[in-house]
């Protein structure tokens, strides 16, 4: 009889099936309804609330008229487009620099984590002192090296604006991505490269024909992951410009609570929040098939 | 064994219950001090009222001013409000339109008692329309108040080659003052510093209190006391257009900072406190007060001076818009007589009054027994005396949400701001800046 031979049933599993569930079942579900408990709590019901105070339709019809809404997916698309493209490209490249092992490369990505680890709001609030047209650290220095006066509006323009929210953005969450395309660099087992270099593979071909095709996948989650998150990245816009100027820099993330709290229109300010789904559903749901395919494999 | 200690347990829990039950509860969220002074009052008056009303208790939350109002709003959508509410924004922000949709509980019978003791601009600023209804009753009681100061540095005034007397009365002499001389004189000592920080964004409820002052200054109402708008007619939009064109034109000429298109309300006060900005309005003596809290003596008494405001265009009287900060009770508290007796109790003078002056001078009080005071007369302090003088000698007017709710809804949007923006930013022409801003008054307004 083949060893993955299912075990024939104990007499005493019989007569729990035989009455009702068995006991292992039963711990089971013991064990699962606190999670379950937990899960309708904190999210099954804030979700449906959510829904149900944003269920208005005039205030979709509201928010679809409105300037400042449309400029906000515009600025939402930018930010996702840019934002993620240049902050994985860069995590790429640099984890290519910290795959080394020397000590020093070592200590170089100790100090490269940190604005990932420190806590947001210091850091950007820091940046947006250090950005002030009037007396930020950085016009400081081009009056004092270059006598630029007035310096750049780097927080005054809607165009700077969201630049300098991009670069924050980047800044604060490249180191993270950057550690997971380390760890998918080193998974690459050695042999393949010393056979490339032994074949004759410039640095380019050893990227193009060994780098990247261990990491493309987890490259293309790393970037629908980042995509996802970064539609809910409020802090980077409402610390560094607070939407300013003329509301011009808002993204969908902070607008909510423009509408919620400074309008007093909390079901607009859900609105605003549940427009984002169409973009976001497609992606985890995408994120999700791509995850299960990979553990099939 | 086990018994035992479950009844002792059991009972223990009943009797604390019970105990709970018991005494009367008064829910209370109330926006928290920037002094500890303020705090303190408040837990006093609350102290007091607590033991003349035994079984009592006033449940209190001390809640900061950037989470007042979201917190509020929260609760009312929830369905779950504190009986009073007090936030500093109320009165800017919300209070008039809820009072507009039913949600505040009419506090007349707390606030008529007292109003031979109050200020005459104070009551009508807390009576609002109800729209439910179609009456207009007191939907808020007066706490306090403020109004816009005007404050520059006088060492930096003397830097630039001038003194306090120097400074000229009539509107055009005031401002090209600042933005000309003292600002031209400073800047060719190579100082890098604006004459006036003049807020300019949506996002400062500065910028719209300082556009009303200038309109008082050209004689500008946007609406009538019934609360009908008057925007519609030539001469309010060649008011407002004017006042518009004057408030940009300091920005544009370089007198203030490029970043006041971009500040908050506490920006204005850091470019001066920082001495990036030689003088500035602000909407309550928070700048002295600042170094007051210091105790930076040199600072407060010497250097920073407190002005009232130059007469308007022709000579005209400016009428401050004077905010009345508000407390309210929600249509939906639990213990609005809990509520109702607490207030009474907190709006009587020997209670208000350190409430107040722990502010340290930055809210004015609504009672004249309580402003008349060495506290606010004593010519050594230069800031109060003047706001004194500001209140009890000048014309004070109310905000434009007291006759039309929906001047809250206008102000959250910041209208007034997105026109400046439109002209600084996107280059519009005022008249086209102004008919965009005239529109949405009406649409929301009308």
């Amino acid at each position: 009889m083949s060893e993955l031979a299912a075990v024939a049933p104990t007499s005493s599993a019989l007569r729990s099936t035989s009455r009702g569930v068995a006991p292992e079942t039963m711990w089971g579900i013991i064990l699962v309804i606190p999670y379950v408990l937990v899960f309708l709590v904190f999210v099954v019901y804030p979700v449906a609330y959510g829904f149900y105070l944003g269920s208005n339709p005039e205030s979709f019809r509201k928010l679809l008229a409105d300037p400042i809404y449309q400029r906000s997916i515009v600025n939402t698309l930018v930010f996702l487009a840019v934002a993620v493209n240049i902050k994985l490209i860069l995590a790429l490249l640099i984890s290519g620099f910290f795959v080394h092992s020397q000590r020093w490369i070592r200590w170089i990505s100790v100090l490269f984590i940190l604005p990932w680890a420190v806590p947001s709001i210091p850091t950007i609030l820091s940046f947006r002192w250090m950005l002030n047209s009037e007396w930020g650290m950085i016009n400081e220095v081009l009056f004092r090296v270059a006598g630029v006066f007035p310096g750049p509006g780097w927080l005054l323009t809607p165009e700077l604006g969201l630049s300098s929210v991009i670069l924050v953005h980047v800044w604060k969450y490249l180191p993270f991505w950057t550690l997971i395309l380390l760890a998918g660099r080193l998974a690459i087992p050695r042999d393949l490269y010393e056979a490339a270099e032994v074949d004759g593979a410039s640095g380019l071909q050893r990227f193009g024909y060994v780098t990247w095709p261990g990491v493309k996948n987890l490259y293309i989650t790393s970037t629908m992951l980042s995509t996802i998150w970064s539609l809910g990245d409020f802090n980077s816009v409402f610390l560094l410009t607070g939407g300013a100027p003329l509301d011009r820099t808002h993204v969908l993330a902070t607008l909510g609570i423009r509408y919620a709290f400074q309008l007093t229109d909390v079901s607009t300010g859900v609105a605003a929040v549940i427009t984002a789904l169409p973009l976001a559903v497609p992606l985890v749901i995408y994120l999700v098939g791509r995850l299960g395919k990979g553990a099939q494999a | 064994m086990k018994r035992i200690v479950a009844l002792a347990l059991a009972t223990g829990v009943a009797f604390g219950a019970t105990a709970a039950l018991a005494q009367e509860k008064v829910v209370v969220w109330w926006n928290k001090g920037f002094y500890e002074a303020e705090d303190k009052a408040l837990l006093a008056a609350i102290d007091r009222w607590e033991k003349a009303n035994p079984g009592k208790k006033i449940d209190l939350t001390l809640i900061p001013l950037n989470d007042m109002l979201t917190k509020t709003v929260s609760a009312i959508e929830a369905k779950n409000v504190p009986d009073i509410g007090f936030g500093w924004v109320y009165d800017l922000q919300s209070s008039a339109q809820w009072a507009a949709n039913g949600i505040l509980e009419d506090v007349s019978d707390v606030v008529l008692p007292l109003k031979d003791k109050f200020l005459p601009n104070v009551i009508p600023s807390v009576t609002m329309m109800n729209k439910r209804t179609g009456k207009a009753s007191i939907y808020a009681m007066p706490i306090h108040m403020q109004t816009m100061h005007f404050h520059y540095w006088g060492d930096m005034l003397a830097d630039a080659g001038f003194k306090d007397a120097d400074i000229p009365r009539d509107w055009d002499g005031f401002w090209s003052f600042w933005c000309g001389k003292v600002q031209g004189a400073l800047r060719a000592k190579g100082q890098r510093v604006y004459g006036i920080g003049w807020p300019a964004s949506t996002a400062a409820s500065d910028t719209y209190y300082t556009y009303y002052v200038v309109l008082g200054a050209y004689g500008v109402s946007m609406v009538d006391a019934d609360g009908k708008l008057r925007v519609g007619d030539s001469a309010t939009r060649d008011g407002m257009k004017k006042a518009l064109e004057f408030y940009v034109k300091i920005q544009t000429d370089g007198c203030s900072p490029p970043g006041a298109i971009s500040w908050t309300d506490a920006d204005n006060n850091n470019n001066f406190h920082n001495r990036t900005t030689v003088a500035t309005p602000n909407p309550s003596l928070s700048i002295p007060g600042k170094h007051l809290d210091d105790k930076n003596d040199d600072n407060y008494y010497n250097k920073v001076r407190t002005v009232v405001w130059p007469d308007g265009p022709g000579g005209r009287k400016l009428a401050y818009p004077v905010a009345v900060k508000q407390a309210v009770i929600f249509a939906e508290s639990k213990n609005k007589a809990g509520a109702k007796s607490f207030m009474a109790t907190l709006l009587q003078p020997e209670n208000l009054k350190p409430y107040v002056e722990g502010s340290l001078g930055r809210w004015f009080p609504t009672m004249p027994e309580l402003a008349n005071t060495p506290f606010w007369t004593d010519a050594k302090d230069p800031h109060k005396s003047i706001a004194h003088r500001q209140y009890t000698t000048g014309q004070l007017a109310p905000f434009p949400t007291v006759a039309n709710a929906a001047f809250s809804a206008l102000q959250n949007e910041n209208v007034f701001g997105k026109a400046i923006g439109r002209i600084i930013v996107d280059k519009w022409t005022s008249d086209r800046a102004i008919d965009e801003m005239i529109a949405r008054i009406k649409e929301l307004g009308s």
